[in-house]
């Protein structure tokens, strides 16, 4: 994340606010429901399902913040006109996380980062924006983001972590051409 | 010499010459004036390795009717010198009544030539030439060996200036100046007869050329190719003219890149073909299979010459039929024709062309060096109106299925820019929708179709040409084919009269019912073609159950087949 | 992401829902996620877009997308796509693949490529690794890189596909990292608009074979200096750099193929008449 970036959040209108947050989550959804369609390839049952509902949620948020948007006109942004504090929008799963014999443990603990890192986003928004309403709808949205913390926190407490040798396949990988 | 007959309505030239001596030019020339002169004729190139300096011979025969073949023994050989002469001339045939014309300047007569008791005539071409202001030897040899042919001044002449016009009026006058200087001594010598009416409307054309020609009229219009002897004259010729016709041919870096150009070319529409020889189709073999799994239509021109591997590049032979039949691997159904002369290289190709797009499939033609690079004095070639198209998608639904199992087994094919036919063409077995599919059902319903396509198709009478209804058959094909015929016709009547000619025009797939047809009432067979294992005859003996003795006549290149060899085996043949 | 222009298609409209071979975690997921992405900015009608690949993981890409394509054999793709570039001028040609197929078994056809300057985009999604044939060295690994193939490592020096790409006359040269899909979809973008071969190396971790390029994304940075037209500062660039740099490294001026069906004035000809004696 460039010094650029941030600054440039700091001077998010609030249309520019909300395109980034409805965006954030309809990327979340696409990125869940491409892991979970992977999984479920991969005959991961257990973390396909947590990943289509966590696309499912995601996507309830999104109409949220559509509702919230209103008639305000949204900017037409390229997909490298955002500025995300990284590579992607912060609810986007990190895929170097991402292994075929996950557990759900692993996969909640993933989500459970974006939710953090999403929350992280709007915080600093709220706290370094200087117009005054973004800053309010900023804090809204962080408000909306730490309770998905608090979801997704009750949510891993009730899967146990992973065994030490939860990546081992005793057969080998396959040649596929 | 055994064959009078023959010999007295034809005339054998051979002209030879060091580098530099210009006997190609001036074969050329000596053809295109004995077809101005009403003469038919053939000429092939016998060349040394080298690309510059290396000996060189334009063997030339000249007749009244169509010639498709050389002759055993030569009339007349005349030599601007000698060099290396035994490089080339190993396989000539002279006997008494032949006469060989040497300059008296040059080395002797080689012991070789002597040895076959020629009259020798000696002509002192350098010298006569050095007369002349910018004349040439070899221009002294053209109007020798036109009087010799009987072919009139005005003819020469007429040559003369459409070779040479470009080159300004002094180049054409010298030229002409030394061909009479030429003509002029040979005065005393036996002259053959030439028309020497107007006959403006026959074609010269080498087989090459005439591949070209069947391309076009069958509407290629791309076409990509890497050098390669001896078809790099296919391309040559194409460029240009498929440029004019709104197409165009790429240059690739090699073959592998050149038949995944034509591919590509065809999926996007255009009707595609590549040019090659041997070693060019072995490298392009695996993209042939691709064609074949993806339902891509395309022609490859596989011009034969001796192999394996490198080979001898300049010289014929028919050994690439087993890598055009059998060379892809896995089952992959396909085509392979192959003209039966010069001129049918027009046709079979223009055929090729029709039989990929209408079954979306690779076809192969098997031209070879002999006839590919022979030029023939021909009555002008008919164009022939094939369908030649394939059969694209129309109303494209939701459920539209690429490769959807049919009774003829071709699929309507969607082409770029079609909206809703997107489709991913695979050379992974696939489903009817064109996913990648290893399921055992979906394998076996595109091997069928794959087949049922090749196979089911009508090729109606263009399979084979058949000629005569003995209870002999000779079968043989592609460049063989003409000499077989001239072979056939020397036999004396009692045999002559029992023979059946059949030259297939298809090679694969094997006709086994239209070939059955064919022998019927027949006894035996004899196969004949060039090259080291009888290819050809073992693909019969493998495909085809007749009820007949089937024996074989085959040897390889370099050499090109005579009729005398073949007449001699058909005949001992016959005899048994 | 265009949120608000329902007209235009999505990027998810160009997903063809053939689902991937790829391994969960695979750097090719995002490759194929800003390849939709890139199509849908360009608002490019899918039957007019052709992807061709050759084989290998990532050349699958073809059937995962929604718009004609050919998964044709291995190393074979660049000739292919400039065929059909040379014969449907008027469709958008996109060649992709691995650092095996365009590099080992394909590498005469980039440098030709690259030299013949047909309208493509050729785009290679390299991870130094064959994949599919379970984690062989290719042509971009590492010397000292241990495979049962070759103990020990290759012992032999990693290909620069930049330089060469630069040496050859490609007349677009990239570097982009899947982990950045947004970047990699801008710099496809202005790929594909560039007129004459664009070439765009793709880092695309293995997870499974080199699962220690997952610290790529700590790796990677933009490229500190702007994009040249000076062919040989760029070489010098991309020879010195540490191979994580991202960016657009250089746009050419040089003049595309003009070679190509229906480009040509037509001349009538008639074919008989040259044949006359």
């Amino acid at each position: 994340m460039s010094r650029a970036d941030q600054e440039l959040r700091q001077y998010f209108t609030l249309p520019e606010l909300l395109v980034h947050a409805l965006v954030i989550e309809l990327e979340a959804v696409q990125s869940y429901l491409d892991l979970a369609n992977q999984m479920q390839e991969c005959g991961n049952d257990a973390v396909a399902e947590l990943f289509a509902k966590m696309a499912k949620y995601e996507q309830e948020h999104a109409n949220k913040i559509r509702e919230q948007a209103g008639d305000i006109k949204l900017p037409e942004l390229a997909p490298w006109e955002f500025r995300w504090p990284g590579f992607e929008p912060p609810e986007n799963i990190d895929t170097a996380g991402i292994h075929y014999l996950m557990t759900p443990h692993q996969a909640l603990k993933l989500a459970l980062d974006n939710e953090m890192n999403a929350l992280q986003f709007f915080e600093d928004i709220a706290d370094n924006n200087t117009d005054a309403r973004v800053r309010e709808l900023a804090a809204e949205f962080a408000e909306d983001e730490r309770e998905h913390v608090q979801w997704m926190e009750e949510w891993l407490a009730k899967y146990p972590a992973p065994d030490a040798d939860w990546d081992y396949d005793p057969d080998p990988p396959v040649a596929a051409d | 010499m055994t064959d009078q007959a023959a010999s007295a309505s034809s005339l054998s030239i051979a002209l030879f010459g060091k580098g530099g001596a210009g006997v190609i030019t001036a074969g050329e020339m000596l053809l295109a004036a004995a077809a101005r002169a009403g003469l038919y004729g053939m000429m092939i190139r016998a060349v040394g390795p080298q690309i510059r300096g290396g000996e060189s011979a334009a063997l030339i025969r000249l007749g009244h009717a169509p010639v498709n073949c050389l002759d055993d023994r030569l009339d007349v050989l005349l030599a601007i010198d000698w060099k290396h002469a035994e490089r080339l001339l190993s396989d000539i045939e002279l006997d008494q009544d032949s006469v060989v014309v040497t300059d008296p300047e040059e080395a002797e007569v080689p012991a070789s030539i002597t040895a076959f008791g020629p009259q020798i005539r000696e002509l002192p071409m350098a010298e006569l030439a050095a007369e002349i202001d910018g004349g040439r030897a070899n221009m002294v040899a053209l109007g020798y060996l036109a009087a010799v042919a009987g072919v009139s001044q005005k003819a020469v002449d007429e040559a003369i200036e459409k070779k040479l016009g470009r080159k300004g009026k002094k180049a054409v006058q010298a030229s002409i100046d030394a061909a009479k200087l030429g003509c002029s001594r040979a005065a005393n010598l036996k002259s053959f007869e030439a028309p020497n009416g107007s006959s403006d409307s026959r074609w010269m054309i080498s087989g090459n050329h005439a591949t070209g020609l069947g391309a076009m009229r069958g509407g290629i219009r791309f076409a990509a190719g890497y050098p390669i002897t001896p078809a790099t004259e296919v391309l040559e010729w194409l460029a240009p003219r498929l440029n004019d016709a709104g197409g165009t041919l790429t240059q690739a870096e090699d073959e592998l890149a050149s038949l995944n150009m034509a591919i590509g070319a065809s999926f996007g529409g255009v009707p595609s073909l590549t040019a090659t020889s041997g070693p060019g189709l072995s490298l392009m073999i695996e993209s042939i299979g691709l064609a074949v799994c993806a339902e891509i239509p395309l022609v490859i021109i596989n011009v034969m010459r001796a192999g394996p591997s490198t080979g001898i590049p300049t010289s014929t032979e028919q050994s690439d039929f087993n890598a055009a039949v059998y060379g892809v691997h896995g089952d992959a159904p396909h085509i392979v024709v192959a003209p039966t002369s010069v001129s049918d290289c027009v046709y079979t190709t223009q055929w090729a062309v029709h039989l990929a797009e209408a079954t979306q499939a690779p076809v192969i033609v098997l031209s070879d060096q002999f006839i590919g690079q022979a030029n023939v004095i021909t009555e002008p070639i008919p164009e022939i109106t094939f369908f030649s198209k394939r059969k694209l998608a129309e109303d494209i639904g939701e459920d539209f299925e690429r490769y959807a199992i049919t009774a003829d087994g071709v699929s309507p094919m969607p082409l770029p820019g079609m909206p809703g036919g997107q489709y991913t063409a695979d050379s992974l077995e696939h489903s009817p929708r064109a996913v990648p599919s290893g399921l055992a059902n979906n394998h076996l319903e595109q091997l069928d179709k794959r087949a049922r396509k090749i196979a089911d198709f009508d090729y109606g009478q263009h399979w084979a040409d058949i000629e005569g209804d003995g209870d002999l058959v000779v079968i043989t094909w592609g460049s063989t084919t003409s000499v077989a015929r001239e072979a056939i016709g020397r036999l004396p009547e009692e045999i002559k009269n029992r023979i059946r000619l059949i030259s297939p025009r298809l090679l694969l797939p094997a006709m086994p019912e239209q070939m059955t047809a064919a022998v019927n009432g027949a006894s035996r067979a004899l196969v004949i073609e060039q090259n080291h294992s009888g290819q050809f005859y073992r693909f019969l003996r493998a495909f085809h159950d007749l009820p007949l003795d089937v024996q074989a006549m085959y040897r390889p290149g370099p050499t090109v087949f005579r009729p005398r060899e073949i007449a001699t085996a058909i005949r001992e043949w016959s005899e048994q | 992401m265009s949120v608000q222009a329902p007209c235009k298609l999505k990027a998810s409209d160009y997903k063809s829902g053939t689902k991937p071979v790829w391994c969960p975690g695979c750097g090719d997921f995002h490759v194929f996620l800003s390849m939709t992405k890139a199509v849908a900015e360009l608002a490019l009608p899918p039957e007019n877009i052709a992807v061709v690949s050759g084989i290998g993981c990532s050349s699958r890409i073809p059937a995962y997308l929604n718009c004609y394509g050919f998964h044709g054999v291995h190393g074979r793709a660049l000739p292919l796509a400039t065929g059909l570039k040379v014969a449907r001028p008027d469709l958008t040609v996109i060649c992709a693949g691995g650092d095996g197929d365009g590099f080992s078994i394909g590498g005469n056809h980039l440098l030709h490529a690259c030299r013949r300057n047909v309208d493509i985009t050729y785009v290679v999604m390299d991870n130094e690794i064959y994949g599919m044939t379970k984690g062989q060295p290719s042509p971009t690994t590492a010397p000292d890189f241990d495979s049962k193939i070759a103990p020990g490592g290759p012992g032999i020096s990693p290909f620069h596909p930049l330089v060469i790409a630069l040496a050859s006359g490609a007349n677009f040269v990239a570097r982009a990292f899947s982990g950045d899909p947004n970047g990699t979809t801008k710099i496809l973008v202005d790929a594909i608009r560039h007129p004459g071969f664009s070439f765009v190396q793709i880092l695309s971790p293995c997870v499974t074979f080199r699962p220690d390029q997952r610290e790529w994304k700590q790796k990677v940075h933009p490229a500190p200096v702007e994009t040249t037209s000076d062919a040989a500062r760029a070489a010098r660039r991309v020879m010195t750099d540490d191979g994580f740099n991202i960016g657009v490294l250089y746009k050419g001026s040089r003049d595309k193929y003009a070679q190509s069906v229906g480009n040509s004035v037509r001349h009538e000809r008639d074919l008989d008449q040259e044949f006359l004696v």
